[in-house]
């Protein structure tokens, strides 16, 4: 097992101001999972569900309020940042927006370099070879960022996540501000990757036609928690959770058609009574608006499933 | 009939510090009354700015009208004088766009915006009517975009509302000056996937109800083919195909159209991979001479890197821009 997490928490405490309350936000409300080497387990739902805040929890980026996380079998939760450090190389994060991510006064030669020189290795030799292997002539060596189109910017974060060789990427929604052909061409760039390297994914994203592309695994997470977790075909084809239903026929289809789920997500800041999904469950019952919120048992997180 | 919408060679572009972007090529598209049409393309090939040609929103300069009309209910729109196009504004023609927060002020209440719009309406071809009545109608439109309680929605602002509701806040606003044709630039682009389907929803009910004709741009053929009945494909400044949409999605006459179809991720598990296009869109500055999506055609001769394609009418209602297009 590469990564291991088990009952992960983020809990935010806002202060009171002279217009709000003070009040807490569960981000992330105790949540499992784990990724096999060479795997790739993708995390859906949607803009508050606490996809982001797991990513970087899991990457150590910000502190935990509880929880546990193995990586390669040691236990990384209470690491101190330097121990910390050498491991870093080993997993590393791709973001949404490429623009940002990348430093506009470095070059694509200096960009993919930086990582290596702050790890004490000659980036030389690798510099162009890992330029080739997301795709990228040799003549992009010494453009600029804002020279590249979005998905060029894509493949060169994923060229300098991938020079100091790690074992885990986490791809926090890495196609959605491209173009659906350029997404299309990232997408066989990730595929081919993980292939050749053994790497392993935690592929976030809102869009589940992307994660099924991509992923054998699928975590559905509504307001911190995982509400269902299986095999991705095994998702698709019979979900069990009343919200991963609701959001597959949520999804605009060529071929058209689907129900709508009524409402909003709820506010974090204020979760609803008993399983937080029940206000918009087409559904619930008694049970679901009482007691606690339902716990994943068999890869759903349901009083009815 | 005359149709509702005529654009006839329309040709605009941006003059830059870095040279003259050729935006739109061309473009011919007429819109009847009562339809329903989806502008689908990826980013830059035109589709945003063609819509805001309609209310002529391109600020000019940079923008540059280089050739064509736009004509809508006959009048010719770049021709309009102050007045007439304010009267158009809102009244014949009204517009949604992708971010609903940056289109209220964050400073007043939805009730005072409301008036506002709905005053202002009134105003452009005539008296105001009172403030009072014109909360009496925010309310009703508020009802009629699905949001119950009006009068705390009215007293409150803009924050406190999630994004699907000030969609729909602006929704109601559009509808203030009983326009024949919503414009709607990537209503939903910026809401979660379930929010989405119940915006989609509200539009699609909206134009039965009300029998407004629609103009949808999207970047995602899923959302068109839900609320549109028909489809233009747009591509680097051109109208590339234009067909029903049931036909579009079933047998795409473009090989662009075929590309884009071939990229989009379906859910469905037995569908064949996603394939991407191969290279980029291309520069507006110095576009590729012939077809501009030549370069990126596996189906590309000769002739496509000289001369430009027409779009011309293969099949009753199908018109695709290709030297090679068939039936």
């Amino acid at each position: 097992m590469l990564l291991h997490a088990s009952g992960l928490a983020k809990t935010y405490a806002t202060r009171a101001t002279a217009f709000r309350r003070a009040s807490r936000v569960a981000a992330v409300a105790g949540v499992d999972l784990s990724l096999d080497k060479g795997g790739a387990l993708g995390v859906v739902g949607e803009s508050g569900c606490g996809k982001s805040t797991l990513a970087r929890l899991l990457l150590r980026l910000i502190p935990l309020s509880a929880g546990r996380i193995l990586f390669e079998g040691r236990d990384i939760t209470a690491l101190p940042e330097a121990a910390l450090r050498p491991l870093r190389a080993r997993m590393q994060l791709i973001h949404q927006n490429p623009s940002a991510a990348l430093d506009p006064r470095l070059s694509v030669a200096d960009a993919v370099a930086e990582p290596l020189r702050i790890h004490g290795h000659d980036p030389r030799a690798r510099v162009p070879a890992l330029l080739a292997e997301v795709g990228l002539p040799g003549d992009f060596l010494h453009r600029y960022p804002h020279e590249l189109s979005g998905g060029q910017k894509q493949r060169v974060c994923i060229a300098r996540a991938l020079a100091l060789e790690p074992r885990l990427l986490i791809l926090d929604e890495p196609t959605s501000a491209l173009d659906v052909s350029v997404q299309a061409q990232v997408l066989e760039l990730l595929e081919g990757l993980r292939r050749q390297r053994g790497l392993a994914y935690l592929f976030i994203s809102h869009n589940l036609a992307v994660v099924r592309q991509v992923c054998e695994q699928v975590a559905v997470m509504y307001l911190g928690r995982v509400v269902e977790q299986g095999a991705i075909d095994a998702v698709l084809s019979s979900p069990r959770h009343p919200y991963t239903r609701a959001l597959l026929a949520s999804v605009p289809r060529l071929g058209g058609g689907g129900v709508v789920l009524e409402g909003d997500a709820p506010n974090p800041a204020a979760p609803p009574s008993g399983c937080p999904f029940h206000p918009r469950c087409a559904v619930a019952r008694e049970a679901c608006r009482e007691g606690p919120a339902p716990v994943l048992r068999h890869g759903v997180a349901c009083h009815l499933a | 009939m005359t149709p509702l919408l005529a654009i006839q060679d329309y040709r605009l572009a941006f003059d830059g510090f870095d040279g003259t972007a050729h935006v739109l090529d061309g473009i011919a598209l007429e819109l009847h009354a009562g339809e329903t049409l989806g502008v689908v393309g990826e980013s830059g090939c035109g589709k945003s700015v063609l819509a805001r040609s309609l209310l002529r929103l391109n600020p000019s300069p940079p923008a540059r009208v280089v050739s064509g009309h736009i004509r809508f209910e006959g009048e010719d729109v770049l021709a309009m004088p102050p007045a007439r196009l304010r009267a158009l504004r809102g009244r014949r023609i009204a517009m949604i766009f992708q971010d609903p927060a940056s289109y209220l002020n964050p400073l007043l209440s939805i009730g005072t915006q409301m008036e506002d719009a709905i005053r202002g309406q009134d105003g452009a071809t005539g008296r105001a009517r009172p403030r009072d009545a014109a909360r009496d109608r925010a309310a009703t439109l508020l009802a009629a975009v699905g949001l119950a309680d009006a009068p705390r929605l009215l007293a409150s602002h803009p924050h406190q509302l999630s994004g699907g509701m000030r969609q729909r806040v602006l929704i109601a606003m559009a509808l203030s000056g009983d326009p024949a044709l919503l414009v709607a630039d990537e209503p939903t682009t910026a809401l979660d996937v379930t929010v989405q389907a119940q915006v989609l929803a509200l539009i699609a009910g909206l134009v039965r109800e009300r029998g407004l004709t629609l103009m949808l741009i999207s970047h995602d053929l899923g959302v068109i083919a839900a609320a549109c009945a028909r489809t233009v494909v747009m591509y680097a400044g051109n109208i590339v195909e234009d067909a029903p949409t049931a036909y579009l999605l079933a047998r795409p006459l473009h090989p662009y159209t075929r590309g884009l179809l071939a990229a989009v991720p379906e859910l469905d598990s037995h569908g064949p991979r996603p394939r991407g296009i191969p290279g980029g869109i291309p520069s507006l500055r110095s576009p590729p001479p012939g077809c501009r999506f030549h370069p990126r055609c596996d189906r590309a001769s000769a002739l496509c890197a000289t001369e430009k394609p027409g779009l011309r009418e293969l099949l009753p209602g199908r018109a695709v821009a290709c030297h090679h297009a068939e039936v």
